[in-house]
């Protein structure tokens, strides 16, 4: 387990650093500098904030001295931003897009493994039909039409929630429900056919045999084994929650870092958008680690190495 | 006859039945005939409104009417033959992308798989490695990078008129290398059955060279899963593309694709006046498109491929 732990992180440093490099190097060898404006900055002028950026000299020691600052902590300040530093922006940005993110992870979490075993209980019933062509037309209404869709309805013709912003625990709901949405269609394919698997095994059998109640044999016996999918699916999924919000934060104008990593795309900001990468990667890795970990107490027979 | 395998007696069965099997199903008939006329309507539609794309009028926002099926958007411009243009490119992207993705994860699955050994070990580290990047933000990355060359490229060479295409050009690419993991690991996993397999023995003690072995005998029996994940991954690729272009990333204007078309929909959204066709049109065809491909992708699984579950 700490040998499991251990290497898992090395593995993580070690795709950390990939990342990191990829993304400076591919923001500095772009056409065109940090400061390109409509109007062109006199070139003493462009020449100083280059320096004052650390942006000057030649590209490998630009890099070296990149990589020693982020190793540091010290994500340096944003070249679109000026007033901020990236670690600045990530502070204020990132419990935002956390807040949102965590409670669409729920959301899609509960209603899927709900309508999966749903489903895969009442098997070839209206139930099951009903709940998988949700499920399907879900995954095929993309997230940016359901999202304008519910402020028109929920917000602009009904009045329930607000259209957008960020704030209060309303303005949460909408956005949340409409990242969850196509996640919670996946989670619900996945579980009915894991569940369907694991009701046609022996031990399933035994249990029912030995008498105890259905729903002690699907929520004590069944569920457990048929999450284990699910919760390998839950690594990627948390990754594809960070940047499906991008639309969503887009869409009901949510403060999260979604909008600054592409406005710092956009605008050539190496360092903000090194800092997102950063964040992204190392929500990302350790979420993978975390459902290995979980895979282990849900499967006894699965041994970590 | 009787030493025929079990085995291999099932797939040319299938073979010669399966699209029979397919046409026997009422809902992947309904999709396939959907499919069909959106690919023809995206094709012969533009030139059949009486518009074209681009063309502006002093008709802003007006309501769908006899004139304006669909209606109009914020220059006046007709929102159907927008939505038509728009599934030209939204499709095409979507059917490159995923032949570059396709092309890419098969021949690396099955050189992977098909070698096996140490070399496969290091392949199959570099997908698992891949796996675990935020793709999405690399596409994102990538596509701009690029997208700044090939402009500059184009400018220095005069090339002006090829800078609207670039945009597309570079989605093929970026959304191609998204997407050809998931292939390649299921192709990888497929191979090392199929290696094992009589018939590969009896090709490799005839002589036959590695790749006339890949090509003729690998790859036909490859044929099934490689269809249903094509159904498969071409609506998750249009969907991409379409979530670029919304984010301004992807297809720029006065080009449209679906992407584009629900970004501007959803931009003109005001409390006082609902324009609700922006929005309603373009996503319900989009949606419908999307959901067809799907469907079709299920019912091929199961006729194909009857022990795959979704591995996504």
């Amino acid at each position: 387990m700490i040998l499991f732990l251990v290497r898992r992180f090395a593995l993580g440093l070690l795709t950390l650093f990939i990342v990191v490099s990829l993304t400076f190097l591919m923001m500095r060898v772009m056409p065109g500098g940090p400061f390109d404006k409509e109007r062109k900055l006199p070139p003493a002028i462009e020449k100083n904030l280059l320096a004052h950026y650390k942006l000057d000299g030649p590209l490998w020691r630009q890099y070296v001295d990149y990589i020693r600052d982020v190793a540091l902590g010290d994500l340096r300040p944003s070249t679109k931003y000026r007033s901020r530093t990236v670690n600045e922006i990530i502070a204020q940005t990132l419990p935002v897009s956390m807040a949102l993110g965590s409670m669409a992870f729920v959301v899609s979490i509960s209603t899927g493994i709900l309508l999966g075993s749903v489903a895969a209980v009442r098997h070839k019933i209206w139930m099951d039909q009903l709940a998988m062509f949700l499920a399907v037309l879900s995954i095929s209404i993309p997230n940016f039409v359901i999202a304008p869709l519910t402020i028109l309805l929920f917000a602009l013709v009904w009045n329930i929630f607000p259209v957008a912003g960020w704030g209060t625990f309303s303005h949460l709901v909408l956005p949340a429900i409409c990242l969850a949405l196509p996640f919670s269609a996946y989670i619900a394919r996945l579980t009915r056919n894991s569940m369907l698997d694991v009701l046609n095994q022996d031990y399933i059998r035994t249990a029912r045999a030995k008498g105890l109640s259905e729903s002690r044999v699907i929520f004590q016996h069944a569920l457990k084994v048929a999450l284990l999918p699910v919760v390998s699916f839950s690594g990627p999924l948390a990754a594809n929650m960070l940047t499906g919000s991008l639309v969503i934060e887009e869409i009901f104008k949510v403060p999260g870092i979604g909008a600054f990593f592409v406005n710092g795309v956009l605008n050539r900001d190496a360092f903000l958008v090194g800092g997102v990468v950063i964040v992204y990667s190392i929500l990302l890795i350790t979420f993978n680690i975390v459902a290995d970990i979980l895979y282990t107490f849900l499967d006894p027979r699965i041994k970590l190495t | 006859m009787q030493s025929t395998p079990l085995s291999e007696f099932h797939t040319a069965r299938s073979e010669i039945s399966s699209w029979e099997r397919l046409l026997r199903r009422r809902v992947a008939v309904i999709c396939l005939a959907f499919l069909v006329l959106m690919i023809l309507a995206a094709t012969f539609g533009p030139w059949m409104t009486g518009y074209s794309y681009e063309q502006t009028s002093n008709q802003q926002f007006s309501h769908p009417s006899h004139e304006h099926l669909f209606g109009t958007d914020l220059l006046g411009r007709d929102l159907l033959t927008r939505i038509l243009h728009g599934a030209r490119v939204s499709l095409l992207v979507g059917l490159i992308g995923t032949m570059v993705s396709l092309t890419v994860g098969v021949s690396y699955g099955m050189i992977s798989g098909y070698l096996g050994g140490r070399v496969d070990m290091v392949m199959m580290r570099f997908v698992d490695v891949l796996y675990s990047l935020p793709r999405l933000i690399f596409v994102i990355i990538l596509i701009t990078v690029l997208d700044r060359y090939t402009r500059a490229l184009f400018t220095r060479w005069e090339w002006e008129g090829m800078v609207t295409y670039t945009r597309m050009l570079l989605l093929f690419i970026g959304l191609g290398a998204m997407q050809w993991l998931t292939m390649s690991r299921i192709v990888r996993g497929q191979v090392l059955s199929l290696k094992e397999q009589q018939f590969v023995l009896a090709a490799q003690s005839l002589g036959a060279r590695q790749s006339r072995i890949l090509i003729h005998h690998l790859l036909p029996n490859l044929m099934g899963i490689i269809i249903v994940y094509l159904t498969l991954t071409i609506p998750e690729t249009i969907l991409l593309e379409s979530l670029l272009s919304f984010l301004g990333l992807g297809i720029q204007p006065p080009q449209a694709s679906w992407g584009t078309l629900i970004s501007e929909g959803a931009a003109a959204i005001n409390p006082v006046d609902i324009k609700w066709w922006l929005i309603v049109f373009p996503g319900a065809i989009m949606a419908s498109t999307l959901l067809s491909l799907n469907l079709l992708g299920d019912h091929l699984r199961d006729i194909l491929d009857p022990k795959m579950t979704k591995s996504s």
